[in-house]
């Protein structure tokens, strides 16, 4: 049993009345990847933001690779620092990159952060573009002269620019046309072969989890209704919610509004 | 006579002070009670197609062709004849209720407005009516709902109140613009379920527009495939997943990530979805065809029938897809 690379305990999450995320325990092992399976209000993207810092828990434990990140990062030295372990790409790239910089720039400012050689870091970005697939030309444009799957694929190398051990995929293919979907996804397992890079993927597509992620967690209303290996939840789900998911997901012979599967 | 029959529709809209083609020679019927399902990519002509049917192709751009609903072309249609066309033949649901209706009027106002000014009914009968209709798409407590705000309905009961709204006419036409992709999953399951419901009981002809394939395959008799502005294929909907043979239409099911099973690498298309704007000649899908030969490079291929598909492709007949 390795050490997992990820481990969150207990994590709870309270935004007045309400109880967004309750209790909330995963680990993560180094090269693995997770799905974080939910509906609106479910509480998953309150994880995923958690743990990049963007919100801070009520209560609970976050362990990166042995450090403890219960607490938001003191100051800056420490946030660039955990930069290196955990990097997050969300579904509207649109709104993520800068609208003003280019491709390149975004992803030479990034490098700059770690690298101090101006040199080193052109060549760097050079890389991160042929890592994603991005033509070099691509770099001197800005967003809004990219297609939406390029601007997934420069908001990705964005987030590979500090060589993080882990990325969290926030619906990061939800707004793709269905053959820029299949062509992100693939890049991602490329990217995982290449750097072992480990991943966790927040997505209510129920069929894009099943084809990248090894093991899953189900939430409802903040709470874990059910957990597992991927195949072993999909294939035999023992909750009743997990149950209807899996049956509202259109595929051959799926009738609308059947309850069951 | 069909219900709507599209004859060798095109668009042309304003770039730049020239005029480009978006949808070129689009023909197709619909008869009545009919559902007919246009799916495809971002930039395929699918949206612009289902709104030119209402007479709603954007401004600067010009209509070719001929679009006509129960033999009266709509483009002729004056403005009052639109309006009452609009209000009482066809009904539309878009993909968010949010942004189709005002937020600062209660649903009950919404509900009635149309039949009220428009139809010239009654204030108490329109009323009457909306709670029936409000019954009808499974709202509990509908007196009350009627005075609530937008704001106040999540989105599942706000698309089944923008259902409901359609239903107060008896229209003869459901244009549905990717009605459920706002929604969730299981929310998206029993709207479905609802439109098709109300739509067979009260035998409604739809045009459904997603880029879903197997939602539309779910509820649609004929599904019509788009790429480029340009219909590519159209079958009927049970043979979509084994029979279709566009080159196009077995690349978008292949690759989509399966439920029921883990592959290594999915079958991504190559290159980008084109829009109408980017055609010079040839099939417009050749870039991106793995099946691609010197004539598809050259030539517009046209639809054609082969057994009980109509096939845009010069090499639909030679490609095996059993087989491969």
């Amino acid at each position: 049993m390795s050490t997992p690379l990820i481990k969150v305990s207990n994590l709870s999450k309270q935004y007045g009345d309400l109880l967004a995320v309750a209790d909330v325990s995963f680990e993560l092992p180094p090269r693995g990847s997770i799905g974080i399976v939910g509906e609106s209000g479910s509480g998953k993207t309150t994880v995923a933001k958690i743990l990049v810092g963007l919100e801070r828990a009520t209560s609970g434990k976050i362990e990166v690779d042995g450090q403890d990140w219960s607490l938001p990062a003191k100051n800056s030295k420490e946030r660039r620092e955990r930069a290196k372990y955990l990097q997050i790409v969300f579904q509207d790239p649109y709104s993520s990159l800068d609208p003003r910089q280019s491709i390149g720039s975004a992803l030479r400012e990034a490098l700059s952060i770690s690298m101090k050689d101006s040199d080193e870091v052109i060549v760097r970005a050079n890389e991160l573009a042929d890592l994603v697939g991005l033509p070099q030309r691509i770099l001197e444009l800005r967003p809004a002269k990219l297609s939406g799957g390029q601007r997934q694929r420069a908001a990705i190398a964005r987030a590979l620019a500090s060589n993080p051990k882990a990325l969290i995929l926030d619906e990061s293919v939800a707004a793709l046309d269905v053959s820029i979907q299949a062509q992100i996804l693939n890049l991602l397992v490329d990217i995982r072969e290449q750097t072992g890079i480990a991943y966790i993927l927040v997505s209510h597509d129920l069929a894009v989890v099943r084809h990248f992620a090894d093991s899953l967690i189900v939430m409802k209303n903040g709470i874990v209704v059910e957990r597992g290996q991927t195949e072993v939840v999909m294939d035999q789900p023992e909750h009743e919610y997990t149950k209807l998911l899996l049956a509202s997901v259109p595929c051959p012979g799926w009738i609308p509004g059947r309850r069951t599967v | 006579m069909s219900l709507v029959e599209i004859e060798s529709f095109t668009l042309d809209v304003e770039v730049v002070e020239a005029s480009a083609r978006v949808i070129h020679e689009v023909s197709f019927k619909l008869e009545a009670g009919q559902s007919i399902g246009i799916v495809g990519e971002s930039g395929s002509g699918k949206s612009l197609t289902l709104r030119a049917i209402a007479g709603l192709s954007p401004e600067n751009s010009v209509v070719g062709g001929k679009i006509s609903f129960q033999g009266e072309e709509v483009s002729a249609m004056d403005r009052e004849r639109l309006m009452q066309y609009r209000s009482s033949q066809v009904a539309m649901i878009f993909q968010d209720p949010r942004s189709a209706i005002n937020p600062v009027r209660k649903v009950g106002d919404f509900l009635t407005e149309n039949v009220v000014t428009n139809l010239g009914w009654s204030k108490s009968d329109a009323k009457t009516k909306a709670i029936e209709v409000l019954t009808e798409v499974g709202i509990s407590n509908p007196e009350k709902q009627l005075k609530a705000f937008p704001s106040e309905l999540s989105g599942g009961m706000l698309q089944r109140v923008m259902i409901a709204s359609n239903l107060l006419c008896q229209p003869d036409l459901l244009l549905a613009d990717e009605p459920t992709t706002a929604l969730d999953v299981t929310t998206q399951s029993s709207v479905m379920a609802l439109i098709d419901q109300l739509r067979v009981s009260r035998g409604m002809a739809m045009i459904f527009v997603s880029h879903n394939l197997e939602l539309a395959t779910a509820v649609c008799d004929k599904i019509l495939v788009m790429y480029a502005g340009r219909i590519v294929e159209l079958l009927p909907a049970e043979n979509l997943r084994e029979k279709s043979r566009h080159p196009y239409t077995r690349a978008l099911l292949d690759a989509r990530p399966r439920l029921d099973g883990r592959q290594n690498r999915l079958n991504a298309i190559p290159g980008q979805p084109a829009s109408g704007l980017e055609w010079t000649q040839g099939c417009t899908f050749a870039a991106r065809c793995a099946f691609a030969q010197d004539i598809c490079r050259s030539e517009v291929p046209v639809l054609r029938k082969i057994q009980e598909s109509d096939v845009a492709c010069h090499r639909a007949d030679e490609i095996d897809w059993d087989v491969s």
